[in-house]
């Protein structure tokens, strides 16, 4: 049994692995923040959906800047470049994330904009894929629908591997490091 | 012939011979190196995943009791999935041909006014035909999987279950493109052909008014659907349009969710060799997720419509053979592995949609017609398939069942009965073999030859011994002092006298009779027995299972006096140790043999590891001079996990050989003698000895060592340095008398 900093250890490399960009955090309102200012810096406005599924804490951060939209139509839906969605949990052999699809914007997000950041609780990471299905596994979105995110969207059906194909072809992946053990 | 001349939809059905033949033809001069170049990097891949699941054995017995389990339930299931999906608002419809599921979804499509459909990848859509039904109708039909994109632009059918467009290389796409796109974006590399290919899809899901999926797999309890993608096309299909359709084959069918992930796994390693792909999807439809394409519709709500296909499924599961094919979950891990299939692709091995080795199966249970199949005679029956499969389905009985049913279709000919008989046939001839091997040499001959049999004018016909096995054998023992036997010879060893060692390698059979007794093992000498390989390679499977009756019959008395067996010829001791568990019908006769009999290197590693016998007795008188060694695994060989015997006894004797990583030589028994296969085999010969020089520098020098007569032959027949190629126990002996 893996404890939960090997588990992080592990997804972390992994999620290197598939290329993804791993930004280890705090988990204070102040480093999320920083690192989500980071990636989008030069970006004026990024689509967020704070889905409740996920510690409220880790979006707290948002509030005071108005470039982070949390309200928005379709039409900037579908013309935003940045996205903000959390994710419910990861998988540490994969390096993958877990998004639900639920009533709101969530899974459009992850799916439509070009960047994708994903804020995850490194305290919600499970060992295998197969886990997520495991009804011993009580941490975890067993229900209803969802997207498991592995890297970017990718082909290579026009020859060589190219990244970024009808999903985003960026997945900047936060993660916080704060486990109480 | 010239790429633009034919058109690889003229010889998408197999079910005319000449079809098979200029397929091959067409894949071996234009698509051929798209093809080795992406399947093998596939297969590559796959390797390096698998080595990763801990319990990969473990999950493909889950995975493979899963499938078995469902399907016996199948019906049960149907309905159970039918009550949960119309529980929670969505329409399911049992099509029970393809007639049936096209027109269902037409009427979805013109009863909601649908102008506009975006499609994910499905090979099912493909096998009803669902797009030309629809653009019938002047219903725009969108592929949006890259690779479908392109064989939607070019006409053409898939060429393999899970990269379609595999036979394409950039240069090609690119070429299309441009013949066929009027734009002013950059279409050279495969950044700017696939961003103008997602700019222009994007558009279009914008716009869909109904997004169509296949299905991965499908659970009854809870009616959720598993979707695994790449490209995210999959996504935007289901999310966007208010309308989604997904048709599924009824084999999706699994009872529960829970075991998605038994599933999830082996599917991402098996397909593309990677831990998962970008988007496993998770989907109970009706998503609850608001529409982005309203399309000036009137209601807001989500629809989905859930086909279940059947167009012969059940006629499958009712049919003892073919049932085995609807445990397959579409990875393509047999196509990927397949020597035959990485050399020609699915457009040769292949028909109108199903590709490969497992797709013969399927276009006779999906069109009724066996001749559909006959691509199934590309499957040599070297099992590599067999033990990389997730599911663990016996892909070349299946083919070799289809083989069968179109001998009894049309006949054997002169060819099948040729190569079948094999084992009759020499002992005949071998009473006078120089005679014969002189006819056989003759130019006349050979074009006789290959008018009446079909056999290539190129090949050489393995020559037959002066003296057989059993008559070098008897000879030798006689010449020999026996002194008694020693507590070691007191071991029960007999060494079966197949029919090719017998009558054609018998060399090959007295060193292995050496060398055991260099280790003290005083080897005995069966009678000879035809064990039904060279029948069975033909689909003669009746003729099969009478010769592996007598054989078993013969053998099981020796076992029962306490003798372990030794077969030197790889592709019987496949037949011993795999096939005979179908042909006997016997389960408890088959694990006796399955038990005594060995390869003859996995024989004594086994005694040195339990300490009978010592490698000493021998490495002391090994004369090595640092010889260059390559060894070439016999697929079958490797199909049941004896692959590294031989090189394993050469690393303990402290010599190094370096070990081929090619599935198959490309002989295969007699396929590589027949004239309409022998440019597949050649491509795979000179694939192999490419190898050899890629790891040693150049060809010369070097020791090439193969377990099979067939190995040894292909190796030969493109070497300059025929003397050369050995079997790892002659070059052994070779090693210990200083020859």
């Amino acid at each position: 049994m893996k404890t939960k900093e090997e588990l992080l250890k592990e997804f972390i490399k992994n999620a290197e692995a598939a290329c993804a960009n791993v930004i280890p955090v705090a988990g204070d309102v102040y480093s999320i923040k920083f690192a989500v200012q980071e990636i989008t810096e030069g970006e004026n406005e990024i689509l967020v959906s704070n889905s409740g599924i996920i510690e409220q804490s880790l979006f707290e951060w948002i509030s005071d800047d108005k470039k982070y939209l949390k309200y928005f139509d379709k039409e900037k839906l579908k013309n935003t470049r940045t996205g903000i969605t959390p994710a419910v949990c990861g998988i540490a052999s994969s390096g993958s994330v877990v998004i639900p699809i639920l009533d709101d914007f969530t899974s459009y997000i992850s799916m439509l904009v070009r960047n994708h950041i994903v804020i995850l609780d490194g305290k919600n990471i499970v060992n295998r894929p197969r886990e997520l299905f495991d009804e011993e596994n009580e941490n975890i979105f067993l229900n209803g629908s969802y997207s498991i995110i592995t890297g970017p969207s990718a082909t290579a059906d026009m020859g060589p591997l190219v990244r970024g194909v009808h999903g985003p072809g960026k997945l900047h992946i936060i993660v916080t490091e704060g486990y109480d053990e | 012939m010239n790429s633009k001349s034919i058109h690889p939809k003229e010889f998408a059905s197999k079910a005319n011979k000449d079809n098979l033949f200029k397929a091959i033809d067409y894949a071996l001069a234009f698509e051929s190196e798209s093809v080795r170049h992406n399947t093998q990097t596939f297969n590559n891949n796959r390797y390096r995943a698998i080595s990763q699941i801990e319990d990969y054995e473990e999950l493909k017995n889950r995975a493979r009791i899963i499938k078995e389990n469902s399907i016996r339930n199948l019906p049960f299931l149907v309905e159970k999935l039918t009550e949960t999906i119309e529980g929670r608002g969505g329409t399911v419809f049992y099509a029970k041909d393809k007639n049936e599921a096209v027109n269902f979804i037409k009427e979805i499509c013109l009863s909601n006014s649908v102008k506009l459909a975006v499609k994910s990848k499905s090979i099912t859509s493909e096998e009803i035909k669902l797009n030309e039904t629809l653009e019938k109708e002047n219903i725009e039909v969108v592929e949006t999987d890259l690779a479908e994109f392109i064989l939607q632009l070019s006409k053409e059918q898939p060429s393999h279950i899970v990269a379609p467009a595999i036979h394409r290389s950039r240069e090609s796409i690119s070429e299309l493109f441009k013949e066929n796109i009027k734009t002013e974006d950059p279409l050279e590399t495969g950044e700017e052909l696939t961003a103008f290919a997602s700019k222009t899809l994007r558009e279009k899901f914008l716009g869909a008014d109904v997004g169509i999926t296949g299905a991965n797999l499908i659970s009854a309890e809870e009616g959720t659907i598993l979707l695994v993608e790449s490209e995210g096309n999959i996504r935007l299909t289901t999310h966007l349009p208010a309308i989604h359709i997904a048709i599924a084959g009824i084999e999706k069918i699994i009872p529960t969710r829970k075991d998605f992930g038994v599933f999830i796994e082996l599917l991402a390693a098996s397909a593309t060799g990677q831990v998962l792909t970008s988007y496993t999807n998770i989907l109970e439809p009706p998503l609850k997720a608001p529409v982005l394409n309203l399309n000036k519709r009137s209601d807001k709500e989500r629809k989905f419509y859930l086909i279940l296909l059947d167009n012969g499924r059940m006629a499958m599961r009712n049919d003892p053979d073919l049932k085995e094919a609807l445990y397959c979950i579409r990875c393509s891990a047999c196509m990927n592995v397949c020597a035959n299939f990485q050399t020609v692709g699915g457009h040769a091995f292949g028909g109108e949609y199903y590709t490969g080795g497992i797709g013969a199966s399927w276009a006779v249970g999906t069109t009724g017609k066996l001749e559909e199949g006959r691509f199934a005679e590309l499957c040599t029956g070297c099992s590599r398939c067999v033990p990389n499969c997730p599911v663990r389905i016996d892909i070349p009985r299946l083919n070799t069942v289809i083989k069968n049913r179109l001998l009894e279709l049309e006949s054997p000919s002169l060819q099948k009965m040729f190569f079948g008989y094999f084992g009759a046939m020499a002992k005949i001839v071998s009473k006078f073999p120089s005679l014969v091997n002189y006819f056989m040499k003759l130019n006349p001959i050979k074009v006789v030859l290959k008018n009446l049999l079909g056999v290539e004018i190129e090949r050489e016909i393995p020559e037959f011994a002066e003296h057989t096995f059993v008559e070098l054998y008897k000879k030798r023992n006689s010449q020999k002092h026996h002194q008694g036997k020693s507590e070691k010879e007191k071991q029960k060893v007999i060494v079966f006298a197949d029919v090719f060692i017998n009558y054609n390698n018998p060399t090959v059979g007295i060193n292995a009779v050496e060398l055991l007794e260099n280790f003290g093992i005083h080897a005995e000498l069966s009678d000879v027995y035809d064990d039904g390989r060279a029948a069975l390679s033909q689909g003669m499977i009746q003729y099969a299972e009478k010769k592996a009756a007598q054989t078993t019959s013969y053998l099981k008395n020796l076992i029962d006096e306490g003798y372990d067996v030794i077969v030197i010829e790889p592709s019987v001791l496949t037949m011993l140790r795999n096939d005979y568990k179908k042909l006997l019908k016997d389960d408890k006769l088959y694990d006796v043999i399955k038990e005594k009999c060995y390869d003859l290197f996995e024989y004594l590693n086994m005694k040195i590891e339990k300490g009978d016998i010592n490698i000493d007795l021998i490495k002391k008188n090994i004369r090595f001079t640092g010889e260059k060694i390559f060894y070439h695994g016999h697929c079958q060989l490797k199909s049941i996990g004896l692959g590294n015997e031989a090189p394993e006894f050469y690393r303990k004797l402290g010599i190094n050989v370096e070990v081929s990583t090619q599935e198959c030589c490309g002989m295969a028994g007699s396929f590589g003698y027949k004239k309409h296969y022998y440019k597949i085999s050649k491509s795979l010969g000179l694939s192999l000895w490419e190898q050899i020089k890629n790891k040693f520098g150049s060809k010369e020098g070097i020791v090439i060592l193969a377990s099979g007569i067939s190995c040894r032959e292909q190796l030969k027949s493109f070497s300059e340095k025929k003397e050369k190629v050995y079997h790892p126990v002659e070059y052994l002996n070779r090693l210990i008398s200083g020859k």
